[in-house]
């Protein structure tokens, strides 16, 4: 019968167990290394996503001030164009009111009776009618 | 003149660009503006042959009592 040492198996049991730990550890740190890895790849989208919504916040900012300042100037060339249509149209009205009155006394003096019409009034009426009329 | 004629301008093109809304207040505003204008083009025009009318020599005149009758009935 053979007899191990006793204290030799036991450091062999130790080596194993060594080895086992060795290995367990070694996985065990490229598993950390991939999550390190994994972890600065999404800080470093997350940066690069805020850096773009900032970028975007900006960029809306300006185009809303853009549009904001096209819409004012929209706005006061709209009211320009309306007080210089309605300014146009309380003159033609006067005028339009002038002319009747003028084409009245025109028909008046147009009338029947007309061979009576004061030769001066009618000169100055055809001048105010010349004149209207030009 | 030259303001006249450009709110000549300026009607027209409002009518030619908002011809989708005829409500709008710009659009209904340059209509009354046409209006008005083509309005007075009339009467100067009744002014003139009314000016020429009186001008006639006395013969002529019959013909006047036409025309007095329809300058009454523009200016109502």
């Amino acid at each position: 019968v053979i007899e191990y040492p006793t204290k030799n198996i036991e450091l062999y049991a130790k080596d194993e167990e060594i080895a086992q730990l060795k290995a367990e550890l070694s996985q065990e740190l490229s598993t950390t290394q991939r999550l390190k890895s994994e972890l600065m790849s999404s800080v470093e989208d997350r940066d690069k996503k805020d850096a773009e919504i900032y970028r975007l916040k900006k960029s809306f900012e300006q185009t809303s001030l853009i549009v904001e300042q096209l819409f004012e100037k929209h706005l006061a060339e709209k009211d320009a164009e309306i007080e210089q249509l309605r300014n146009e149209i309380v003159v033609l009205q006067r005028n339009e009111l002038y002319f009747e009155e003028l084409v009245c006394r025109a028909a008046d003096a147009l009338e029947p009776l007309n061979e009576i019409y004061p030769q001066k009034k009618r000169s100055d009426l055809i001048a105010e009618l010349r004149k209207a009329a030009q | 003149v030259t303001e006249f004629e450009d709110t000549v301008v300026l009607a027209n093109k409002i009518l030619d660009r908002i011809s989708a809304d005829p409500d709008d207040d710009l659009a209904m505003l340059a209509r009354q503006f046409l209006r008005s204008r083509e309005m007075e083009n009339r009467l100067k025009t009744l002014l003139i042959r009314a000016a020429d009318a009186l001008e006639a020599p006395a013969w002529e005149w019959h013909k006047s009592w036409a025309l007095a009758k329809e300058l009454r009935k523009a200016a109502q």
